[in-house]
């Protein structure tokens, strides 16, 4: 946590508590999307809208996954075209993961370092196969998404209107490699599917 | 996907029919329930196929029902008849795909009268995935571990759909055929599901019948009264864990109270030794003080490889006979094939319950003797010991008996119930 309390350039909300680990965060009480630099927040837009539907958990949020308990602090939204999935900033203690929740089909992934990234420079079509960290993986995925909302706080850059192309490769015994691309850049995540039935939520009050 | 705009209706654009719209952004297909036409709800709705106007299969549930099934709610969007066709015999049954905003896409199937719950599973080591090949090729009945718990062959179903209406998130096509390959675990059944472009893995729980149709808005007494299905709950007896904890103990409590009482050996109150058997018959007096116990009379006689059988009348403080008894002593030993054997160790006895106290005297004769073996030697000499205060443990192995029994019928009935639940399965010993 910072010792120092930034405030919002827009509205002048006072920020508490920030994590050292946020790199942009929404501002509640504006809507407007800060970018944190040294010691100053950067507005850098809207945070867009975010409509209310039922969720399977939410900001605020605290999450058990078998033996730890992860607290939601970012929550991102994505639009395919005909339709979103969710994407959640959990953090337990120093540890960041994302939950990324789609009607019902929940997986938790973490980023893989640059130098192990697939060899995908391009998402890689539906149905091709590859090989990661010694196991087989399947495209069963690939489409294009925009960030249409974002509440709270994150480790990297997002704003509303961002656009990538993704992809989603299935492997042995329920894991799951995500690709994200865009203009100049790309990044891999890996993870696990997580049964929605078996998850513990503490509902924020 | 979360649906991006939330319709609640779209036309049929074969037809024109209204229909609902009720699954989520992943749905990809919809059966128009007026003419069959199957839509591709990701392109606009574009007719894809058509499986005509077909006869609805019979089941209590419609499209737009809802219930809560494992905490979740749930809509129902969708239904497709599944047949079977196996030895000249034709199973149907009627499952609704299910859809829930938060826990996505599964399945509430109908079936004798019972409904199911089914829901895909993504956590199963496929590794260990069964193949109805290999089912054929085992045998015993094969089975699986899934989270800690064991699942054991029951059937395998090859069906094909025969009838499709309402929203779905995958294409069905009429025909389709899936083969399953079904385990049965302690509270749920695993489905492995080979279909004609995926395998997957399935969980599937019984839900509660009453409280499942409450909550569909089926009043119970329209539907058919539902067959024993395999996923029945074992009705516990009230406080059976501690019953069987209980008469476990207590069998065990039993058992050691009576080798206890068996070898409380009392107090001697006559003891004779060496005396010759050449003398017989003798009588001595003995004086008994305690009633409230059971007394001994024993013999031990120096016969080898032979037997000695002897009487004792015992009269009580009148001087009439209150009990006579007689016993064999017998000991034999020898060589067979190199090993030394021995049978018999020269004892015998009997006890009664003294009825007064007093001076007592009891008459000791030899009845009967014989030998048999090598180098035998009859009785010459018989030890004789009265005792009093002697323990029994008979009632205590009956409590024992007991209570072992009540324990064995609470296990047979845990059994019974386990061998039920297998009754249904399509295992033989010739597969």
């Amino acid at each position: 946590m910072t010792g120092s309390a930034p405030t919002c350039p827009n509205c002048g909300y006072g920020f508490e508590g920030l994590r050292k680990s946020t790199r942009m965060h929404d501002c509640p009480s504006c809507g407007t999307t800060l970018f944190r630099e040294t010691d100053a927040l950067a507005p850098i837009g809207d945070h867009g809208d975010m409509h209310d539907v039922a969720m399977l958990l939410g900001l605020g949020d605290t999450v058990t996954l078998g033996q730890r308990r992860y607290d939601i602090i970012g929550h991102a939204r994505f639009d395919y075209g005909r339709g979103w999935w969710d994407e959640m900033w959990a953090v337990s203690g120093d540890d960041g993961a994302w939950i990324s929740i789609d009607e019902g089909d929940v997986v938790i992934q973490r980023a893989i370092p640059d130098d192990l990234v697939p060899r995908w420079t391009e998402p890689p079509v539906l149905g091709a196969t590859f090989t990661f960290d010694g196991d087989d993986y399947r495209v069963t995925e690939q489409d294009a998404a925009t960030c249409i909302a974002i509440r709270g706080e994150f480790p990297e850059l997002m704003q509303v209107g961002d656009k990538h192309q993704f992809c989603n490769a299935t492997g042995p015994g329920g894991s799951l490699l995500s690709g994200e691309f865009w203009d100049g850049g790309r990044t891999w995540f890996v993870g696990d599917w997580l049964d929605p039935f078996e998850i513990k939520v503490e509902r924020a009050t | 996907m979360t649906a991006a705009v939330h319709l609640s209706s779209v036309n049929c654009t074969q037809c024109g029919a209204g229909l609902s719209v009720l699954g989520g952004g992943r749905v990809l297909s919809h059966v128009c329930g007026y003419c069959g036409a199957v839509l591709d709800t990701q392109n606009a709705y574009k007719v894809i196929d058509s499986i005509g106007k077909r006869d609805h299969p019979a089941s209590p549930v419609n499209i737009g029902m809802t219930l809560t099934a494992q905490g979740a709610e749930f809509t129902v969007i969708g239904t497709i008849g599944m047949l079977e066709t196996w030895g000249g015999r034709t199973w149907n049954w009627v499952e609704h795909q299910l859809f829930s905003p938060t826990h996505g896409y599964a399945w509430l199937s109908h079936e004798d009268g019972n409904f199911t719950f089914t829901r895909k599973i993504r956590d199963f080591p496929m590794r260990h995935w069964l193949s109805s090949r290999q089912v054929e090729a085992s045998e015993t009945p094969p089975h699986r571990s899934f989270r800690g718990e064991t699942y054991r062959y029951f059937e395998t179903t090859t069906a094909k759909i025969d009838f499709m209406e309402g929203e779905f998130n995958w294409r069905p096509r009429l025909d389709d055929a899936t083969t399953t390959v079904t385990l049965l675990g302690p509270n749920a059944m695993l489905g492995l599901v080979d279909g004609p472009t995926e395998r997957e893995v399935e969980l599937t729980t019984l839900l509660p019948r009453n409280a499942a149709m409450a909550d569909l808005g089926i009043p119970v007494g329209t539907a058919q009264p539902p067959r024993y299905h395999a996923l029945t709950p074992y009705r516990q007896l009230p406080e059976e864990g501690a019953m069987k904890r209980a008469f476990g103990v207590t069998t065990v409590l039993a058992l050691l109270l009576a080798l206890a009482f068996s070898i409380a050996s009392g107090s001697a109150v006559l003891q004779q030794t060496r005396i010759p058997v050449s003398a017989l018959p003798q009588t001595y007096s003995f004086t008994i003080t305690d009633t409230a116990r059971l007394a001994s009379v024993t013999f031990r006689s120096d016969v080898q490889n032979a037997w000695a059988v002897f009487s004792a009348e015992i009269t009580g403080p009148g001087g009439a006979p209150i009990l006579a008894g007689s016993r064999a002593t017998e000991r034999y030993s020898g060589v067979d094939q190199g090993e030394r054997w021995s049978e018999g160790n020269g004892y015998g006895d009997f006890r009664f319950r003294p009825t007064q106290t007093g001076p007592h005297t009891v008459t000791v004769a030899l009845e009967e003797t014989g030998t048999d073996g090598i180098r035998p030697q009859n009785a010459q000499a018989v030890d004789l010991t009265v005792r009093q205060g002697v323990g029994s443990g008979f009632w205590m192995l009956v409590c024992a008996g007991v209570f072992a029994l009540a324990w064995a019928a609470i296990h047979a009935r845990a059994a019974m119930h386990r061998k039920r639940r297998f009754a249904g399965s399509d295992w033989t010993d010739e597969d």
